[in-house]
């Protein structure tokens, strides 16, 4: 495994793992990836891959097509098992088979398709799979409880700026910003601990890329760690707190947006700047 | 430029989608008065006539409830017409053979019906349940589409009920299924297979619109990713709706036997399309994640008050296969243009 | 393999055919049956196999567990591969069979069909019953139990298919003819329904207080109607006549469901059919002189003589004994 050199004033997480950013000081990291390493076959794709993402900051991972984005991301999110190395949750190891075991560990994730069923209206999306009994006897025989379930999805909605004309719509019927609030909205009420996101404004409009972004900042300022893929390198020095480059499957520096420019990035990204 | 107009449009669209059950209601409102108004002496205008088409519709809206889930679900089954004849098959020898000794029951007599009957409901529930389980495995397992298995175990079903009969009905099932059950009048005016159904009817109804079930078979068949990512499990949740299926065709060939006090082995060859029909008359998609059991009670009570209405009338029965055909295709444009334009 | 096997049988055969002189010497038939497994067809086997017996004949009994001309052709293509000296043949359908009959003929193996007839007279003898007349018996039949005044109703299957239309046409002729005062609804066609059939029914007795009769023409009609007959409670009120002789409809003649059954002669086809073509390949019998259609009568069976040994002999059986 070769050791990955640094850039500027950041440093890389050494790919053994263990060392803390100083920039973010000795906080723990709600989580902490050491070491991942992901073979299909006999294609390495992610070789060893060591990351920290920490309570109310937005961590940005950018990379070239292939460089390993979004297994890592899936790693996370318990849709792959990683081949080697360690995830911990809070300090503590542990080991995610599916994206059940990572939603009990209180990792959410907003999937590039968002992964909403169309037909299902907006608070059925957000509690979708983890529904509301109704209380009393009611529940006991089944009965969901829309009220609040309706109460809470458009509670969440609002605090994220996402106006929708009604909350009993179907998410088809939304506008292609207002479904990805939507999605946004489900991981922040489920996420205890961190969210992933993999290309959220990707297909979206200026205007509704701004909403989005307030959204991504909103679940930040809820104490949750934050984890964004995303190609839109400008967007991305506007909006993260830290930017990880990943290159042929490792994180090979550790960026402050503030101290970089995109040019910067590109170079880091494509190997281009001697390192 | 994005669209605000999708706003707007969304609550139109919600109740339109809402109403295409809501139209099918007023269509059969209509029919209803219309027979009423135009029938010789106001023939059809009778409570005793009401609870012969709730009769007429007893079978064929259990089906149509049980193909709500599964189009709901993005499925698909067939064989509830071959589900049927085997249950009631199996069910009616079961019958048979335990009422009596051969001679007793040759003769009409029957000294352990009651048991006998206990065990035979048993046994059409159970068959019909392990047909619908099948289906559901083969479907999950081999991850073939429902349509093709359903059609292969259609021929499968009917063939092993061939086999168990020779093609013969059976034979010397009591009539008094027929005189204690089917044509048993609760009160004088209501037929105990029309409670039954209604309950039913009225339990699935809540499960879908006021449950998890509901919402999770919805969810499957409006994105599979969605619900799996959701942490339903798909797999599971598609076998309980082919056994709900398989259950309700077992409790349809109850009701075949006890009202027609016989097997019908060459029948029910088209109630598959029968029960589609009147879940989409209903307003229930095609293409999986919109469904809904008070629409199809109202699409399985259409094509029976057209028939009854029609002979009533005088008239050939076979209009009613060109209305109900005309109806199905309003039903199904309103579907489409729902989802095209909604994308 | 099956080549060989071919080869050696078609030996066997040509052997037989050269022994043919000698009467006494086995003939070999294939029956062909519309559909196996049925009472009406187990008692056709009944009638051929006792002709066979008597006639010394090598009888093959071979067909599908559906009444459908694809399922069908299989077992003639079977059958034909064994080169039987004479083929009885229920054609599934009228018109598919007509060049392969007429062929087999040319070949000089005779055909006898029966149960339905070719939709040309191709073949040699068409042994069946006279639905027309089935119908017009049914009028009597019902008549004779419902009187001819007031309001009846036809239960057919679906039009276009020659024997039920024949049933049908039979009973509404002799009634349009024979008994103007009586009142027919236009015919119900509710297909292999049971629960239509009961749907149409109801309906009927809804519209009409007067309805005094109601002919049904196959058996899912006839178990619909009865139930819908019943659920009205007016057993025994509104008349009943269907067809056939099924062991549930005799114990159902029994019960007061059925007031009169229709009953064909399937047994008697059978044997009719055997024995003809025992004496055509004998030469006992020569073509020319075989008329080619052989109309069986129906029975009629009531309450009243259902007993009597002359109308139960004709009884549908599941096993010959």
């Amino acid at each position: 495994m070769h050791s990955p050199q640094q850039y500027l004033a950041a440093q890389a997480a050494p790919a053994n793992g263990g060392a803390h950013l100083p920039s973010v000081g000795r906080r723990e990291p709600a989580l902490q990836a050491i070491g991942i390493t992901k073979n299909f076959g006999s294609l390495e794709v992610l070789k060893g891959v060591s990351m920290e993402l920490y309570r109310g900051e937005i961590t940005a991972v950018v990379g070239d097509n292939g460089a390993g984005k979004s297994t890592f991301m899936k790693v996370l999110s318990g849709e792959h098992a990683p081949t080697g190395g360690q995830l911990c949750v809070n300090g503590k190891e542990v080991l995610l088979r599916s994206t059940q075991d990572a939603q009990t560990f209180g990792i959410e994730t907003v999937y590039q398709d968002l992964a909403l069923a169309p037909d299902l209206s907006v608070a059925e999306n957000v509690f979708l799979g983890r529904e509301l009994k109704a209380p009393g006897w009611r529940g006991r025989i089944g009965m969901l409880d829309r009220p609040q379930m309706l109460a809470e999805s458009t509670r969440i909605l609002t605090e994220l700026g996402a106006k929708l004309k009604s909350y009993r719509a179907t998410t088809q019927s939304l506008s292609g910003g207002q479904r990805q609030g939507v999605a946004i909205a489900r991981a922040i009420k489920w996420a205890r601990h961190a969210i992933l996101m993999d290309e959220p404004t990707a297909a979206l409009g200026t205007r509704q890329r701004d909403m989005v972004y307030e959204a991504i900042r909103a679940a930040a300022q809820r104490n949750l760690a934050v984890l964004l893929i995303s190609h839109d390198l400008p967007q991305v020095l506007a909006l993260a707190d830290r930017i990880v480059v990943m290159r042929q499957g490792v994180a090979i520096a550790n960026l402050v947006p503030a101290e970089v420019t995109v040019r910067d990035v590109v170079d880091v990204m494509l190997g281009a700047k001697p390192t | 430029m994005n669209k605000l107009a999708y706003d707007d449009g969304s609550t139109w669209f919600y109740r339109l989608r809402e109403t295409t059950a809501f139209w099918m209601f007023l269509i059969l409102l209509g029919l209803v008065a219309l027979f009423s108004l135009i029938s010789p002496h106001h023939a059809f205008l009778s409570v005793n006539n009401f609870f012969n088409i709730a009769l007429n519709a007893s079978q064929l809206v259990l089906l149509a409830v049980g193909m709500t889930f599964l189009l709901g679900a993005k499925e698909f089954d067939l064989s509830v017409g071959s589900n049927i004849v085997l249950a009631s098959i199996l069910a009616a020898k079961t019958i048979t053979a335990l009422a009596g000794t051969p001679d007793e029951v040759a003769v009409g007599d029957y000294p352990h019906l009651g048991l006998a009957v206990a065990v035979g409901v048993v046994v059409a529930l159970g068959s019909g349940a392990l047909f619908g389980l099948v289906n559901g495995l083969l479907v999950t397992t081999l991850r073939l589409s429902s349509f093709l298995v359903t059609l292969a175990t259609t021929a499968i079903g009917l063939g092993m009920a061939l086999v168990l009969t020779h093609g013969a009905n059976v034979p010397d099932i009591p009539r008094a299924l027929q005189t204690d059950f089917a044509t048993y009048r609760l009160f004088d005016l209501v037929p105990l297979p029309v409670l039954l159904s209604l309950a039913l009817v009225m339990l699935l109804w809540f499960v879908l619109a006021q449950t998890r079930f509901g919402v999770h078979t919805l969810a499957l068949g409006s994105s599979v990713d969605a619900a799996r990512r959701a942490g339903i499990n798909h797999k599971l949740h598609l076998l309980k709706l082919f056994a709900l299926m398989g259950v309700l065709c077992g409790v349809a060939a109850l009701l075949d036997i006890s009202r027609f006090a016989t097997t019908n082995i060459g029948g029910h060859q088209t109630d598959n399309l029968q029960a589609v029909a009147a879940a989409v008359i209903g307003g229930t998609s095609l293409f999986g994640g919109m469904a809904s059991v008070q629409g199809t009670l109202v699409g399985s009570l259409i094509p029976v008050v057209l028939g009854t209405g029609l002979v009533i009338m005088g008239l050939d029965s076979f209009y009613q296969l060109i209305l109900v055909g005309l109806i199905v295709i309003a039903a199904v444009y309103i579907d489409q243009r729902n989802r095209q334009t909604r994308f | 393999m099956k080549m060989k096997l071919a080869v050696t049988l078609a030996s066997i055969m040509a052997a037989a055919l050269a022994a043919q002189a000698h009467a006494e010497d086995p003939v070999t038939v294939a029956f062909l049956p519309g559909q196996v497994g049925i009472p009406f067809y187990s008692s056709m086997q009944c009638g051929a196999q006792a002709a066979a017996k008597a006639f010394n004949v090598q009888l093959s009994w071979n067909g599908p567990p559906d009444w459908d001309i694809a399922l069908q052709q299989p077992f003639i293509d079977a059958a034909l591969q064994l080169h039987p000296q004479g083929i009885v043949l229920a054609p599934t359908d009228g018109g598919a069979l007509i060049s392969q009959v007429k062929d087999l003929e040319s070949k000089g193996v005779h055909v006898v069909t029966v149960d339905a007839p070719l939709d040309q007279p191709v073949e040699t003898q068409s042994v069946q019953s006279d639905h027309l007349l089935g119908g017009v018996a049914a009028a009597k039949a019902m008549v004779a139990v419902a009187g001819d005044t007031g309001t009846f109703l036809v239960v057919g299957m679906r039009p276009g298919l020659p024997d039920i239309d024949a049933r049908v046409k039979g009973f509404v002729d002799t009634f349009k003819k024979d008994h103007p005062n009586a009142k027919l609804l236009p015919v119900a066609y509710p297909e292999t329904s049971s629960t239509k059939a009961a749907q149409q029914v109801a309906a009927a007795i809804q519209a009409n207080p007067d309805l005094k009769g109601v002919y049904v023409t196959h058996s899912a009609a006839a178990t619909g109607a009865s139930a819908a007959i019943m659920e009205a409670g007016l057993r025994g009120k509104v008349k009943l006549v269907s067809f056939d002789a099924d062991p549930q409809q005799i114990r159902d003649l029994k019960d007061g469901i059925y007031d009169a059954l229709i009953i064909q002669q399937p047994y008697n086809m059978g044997y009719e059919a055997v024995k003809l073509s025992a004496q055509l390949i004998r030469h006992q019998v020569d073509k020319a002189s075989v008329k080619h259609d052989n109309f069986l009568p129906f029975v009629v069976a009531t309450r009243d003589n259902m007993a009597d040994k002359n109308i139960s002999q004709y009884f549908y059986k599941t096993s010959c004994n």
